[in-house]
């Protein structure tokens, strides 16, 4: 009784360990998986108005998508952002009567 | 007849090429008031036609991302979205609800002389509106609010 019970035994643990190559992937990877769908979810929850994407803006925009300046058919591209107030001079364009920067405030 | 002196000289000099400036300058406030929306900070571009219609500059772009200038498809198509247009002209974009006010001084040459204001607006993920304002710059004009369209409530300049 005993030996059959030991062979039962020792059959479940062979099989057992035959079916490790079929089981679920280790926790590790799993928790890298969990992670990697994560991190989207974050960044947006983190985006500010300036630093969003947008991806869908307006309704004009044929593509859909708004570019990037290093794509050929963007029209900034290779061009940067523009200089914000306060660090050059206005563009001399004739409308500023004494070359002063405008000042802005927003409330 | 004596001899001017060299330090009222200068000091004419000085004066002869300092005041046609100051007294072709207008000191004038923009303020323009946005509607409740509900979106993101709208990029607005603020600039000037001549009296043929054509671009004669900008004063003011309120958002900094030259890759969504495109989107203020009017300002666009005069300049190429060309950012050096505002440069040193460039300040964060305006709220749902909140007012932008700018101070500057302008050019007297750009009043009651067929000069045109124009406003173009965009919003994220909104319609583009382009020309939500276009006010001829006029003395009689000052003071006088102008209804906007989609995103702008009302606008107004002012010496």
């Amino acid at each position: 009784m005993k030996l059959s019970l030991t062979l039962i035994l020792l059959g479940s643990t062979l099989s057992a360990g035959a079916q490790t190559p079929m089981a679920p992937p280790p926790p590790t990877v799993q928790s890298q998986s969990v992670r990697d769908l994560g991190s989207p979810v974050l960044l947006v929850s983190e985006d500010d108005d300036e630093e969003a994407g947008w991806l869908s803006f307006g309704d004009d925009d044929s593509s859909g998508e708004d570019c990037d300046k290093d794509e050929e058919d963007c029209p900034t591209a290779g061009r940067g952002n523009a200089a914000p107030a306060g660090t050059v001079a206005p563009p001399a364009n004739g409308l500023f009567g004494d070359g002063k920067a405008p000042k802005a405030s927003t409330n | 007849m004596k001899p001017m002196k060299p330090l009222f000289a200068a000091l004419a000099l000085t004066t002869a090429l300092v005041l046609p400036g100051l007294a072709f300058a207008k000191p004038v406030t923009l303020t323009v008031t946005m509607n409740n929306y509900g979106g993101r900070g709208a990029y607005l571009a603020v600039y000037v036609t001549d009296p043929a219609g054509a671009y004669a500059g900008s004063l003011w772009m309120a958002g900094g991302k030259a890759k969504y200038y495109r989107h203020l498809s009017d300002w666009a198509r005069f300049t190429g979205s060309d950012p050096a247009q505002v440069d040193g002209i460039t300040g964060a974009s305006v709220g749902s609800g909140q007012t932008l006010t700018l101070d500057m001084d302008l050019a007297d040459a750009l009043f009651d002389a067929g000069y045109t204001l124009h406003i173009d607006a965009a919003v994220e993920d909104m319609r583009d509106s382009p020309n939500e304002v276009s006010v001829p710059l006029t003395a009689a004009g000052a003071g006088q609010a102008v209804t906007g369209g989609r995103y702008i409530a009302d606008f107004t300049y002012g010496f």
